[in-house]
């Protein structure tokens, strides 16, 4: 059965679909596991990472994008889920020169559009907005589960904000990846999502539940080294757990999610930001493991 | 290689540096924001042996990182300005101790203008004409529990 793996905070641009990718490299590459990556994010941005923009419009003309998935399943009495991935994506090989087992389903530019038609649909067997709202995300749910069976990692990398989707994916996650950057409003955006992820009301209530006890774990993204962000990171590490890696603010960084069509090992396509990337998978497949355990 | 050694890179070897350049009261808060920036953009990793030791072999750059190093360690100018504002976080102080613990650490500061460039570099408004030490000592505290109250605010 897969371990789900939600990459989510509510604040656009803290580097949810890179570390996405990340994580599904370093899964599949160093963990030898099976990865599926679900695209929730209508930017499409870690499909474009995985498979280039040819690959990424050739899915769209295969209708084989999350909306597509979405939309033609939702009934649950059509479409097999494995019709809608595409295979062999990502532009690494492992250390015998082989493509690792990463499968994609592709974001969609419509995705936004294909919830609210979702809804719409629901809306016809209930009046409650509450009630048709649950519904739907109780559907998308089921859906995205429906792909435990062929994949030892599934990795959601949720859209910014509060989509039907997104809400689906921290519901179904054993753990909840939050990046942030260290600064004033990415403090605040941790705090809100994290309330979401444990279904709390209020700071009191999350500060109830034990730091070791919480269903996430917040990763520093773009991190220069100075003296405040260390304080930013010291003041959320208060009240919230934290990888122990980070990443720092890396050209290497920058030029990896630059899609090439020649494959290349992963210390090649991270270069000096290898460690950092191997720091925060280590960490974080042993987090997952543990979720799993308890 | 030798059990008392670590390599590093990314993210912890410019934590190293920049705890390393902390770590020297030479070193002024501005020059060690600045020479962090400096060897992380010009040396990819290396091996380190704790605690803090220059090895005798090194390369080039991590010469030339330390040549900098010492060279603003030495000068006196910088010598008599070493301050980091943001040594410790008032918040965290304030959280993890409360009122006292705020005021013990701030109290361990010297220089009023010190306590100033503190309120500056971490967000927390200090009245100008303030000069009594014991006021701003107190200014320092309640601006820290309104940033706390911002937080708990905007996650409500």
């Amino acid at each position: 059965m897969a371990e789900f793996l939600a990459v989510a905070n509510r604040k656009g641009g803290v580097g949810k679909s890179t570390i996405s990718v990340m994580l599904t490299h370093a899964f599949a590459v160093w963990g030898g596991k099976r990865v599926l990556l679900l695209d929730l994010d209508s930017q499409c941005n870690a499909s474009l990472i995985l498979q280039g923009g040819e690959g990424w419009v050739s899915a769209r003309k295969a209708h084989k994008t999350i909306a597509d998935y979405f939309l033609d399943t939702f009934d649950e009495s059509a479409g097999a889920p494995r019709d809608y991935l595409v295979h062999n994506v990502g532009d690494v090989r492992d250390s015998n020169g082989r493509k690792p087992v990463i499968s994609l389903l592709p974001g969609s530019l419509m995705l936004e559009d294909a919830q609210g038609e979702l809804y719409i649909k629901e809306a016809r067997q209930a009046k409650d907005p509450d009630i048709v709202g649950s519904r739907v995300r109780g559907r998308l749910e089921r859906m995205i589960r429906r792909f435990e069976g062929n994949y030892d990692v599934v990795i959601l990398d949720c859209a910014p904000g509060l989509s039907f989707a997104a809400l689906a994916a921290l519901k179904t996650a054993d753990l909840v990846l939050v990046p942030f950057r260290p600064d004033y409003v990415s403090q605040l955006a941790v705090d809100r999502v994290a309330l979401l992820i444990e279904g709390r009301r209020t700071g009191a209530d999350l500060a109830e539940l034990p730091l070791d006890a919480r269903r996430y774990a917040c990763v520093a993204n773009s991190m220069r080294g100075t003296g405040r962000e260390q304080n930013i990171f010291d003041e959320i590490a208060l009240d919230h757990p934290m990888l122990n890696a980070h990443l720092p603010q890396s050209a290497a960084i920058a030029d990896a999610f630059d899609y090439r069509d020649d494959p290349r090992s992963i210390e090649e396509k991270y270069g000096d930001a290898t460690p950092d990337v191997r720091a925060m998978y280590e960490e974080v497949a042993s987090r997952l493991t543990l979720r799993l355990a308890a | 290689m030798a059990k008392n050694t670590r390599p590093l890179s990314g993210a912890a070897q410019r934590k190293f540096f920049r705890d390393m350049l902390r770590s020297d009261a030479g070193v002024a808060a501005d020059a060690v924001d600045r020479l962090t920036e400096l060897c992380s953009a010009e040396i990819a990793s290396i091996r380190v042996r704790l605690p803090l030791v220059v090895r005798k072999a090194v390369k080039p750059a991590v010469a030339a990182a330390i040549a900098a190093v010492k060279a603003v360690a030495d000068a006196p100018a910088v010598a008599t300005g070493a301050f980091d504002p943001h040594g410790f976080s008032l918040i965290v102080t304030f959280r993890k101790g409360g009122k006292d613990a705020l005021i013990a650490k701030l109290d361990e500061v010297g220089e009023i203008d010190k306590l100033r460039e503190i309120a500056k570099a971490q967000h927390v408004s200090l009245d100008a004409g303030l000069t009594d030490r014991a006021e701003i000592l107190a200014a320092l505290v309640e601006g820290t529990e309104r940033r706390i109250a911002h937080r708990q605010a905007a996650a409500s």
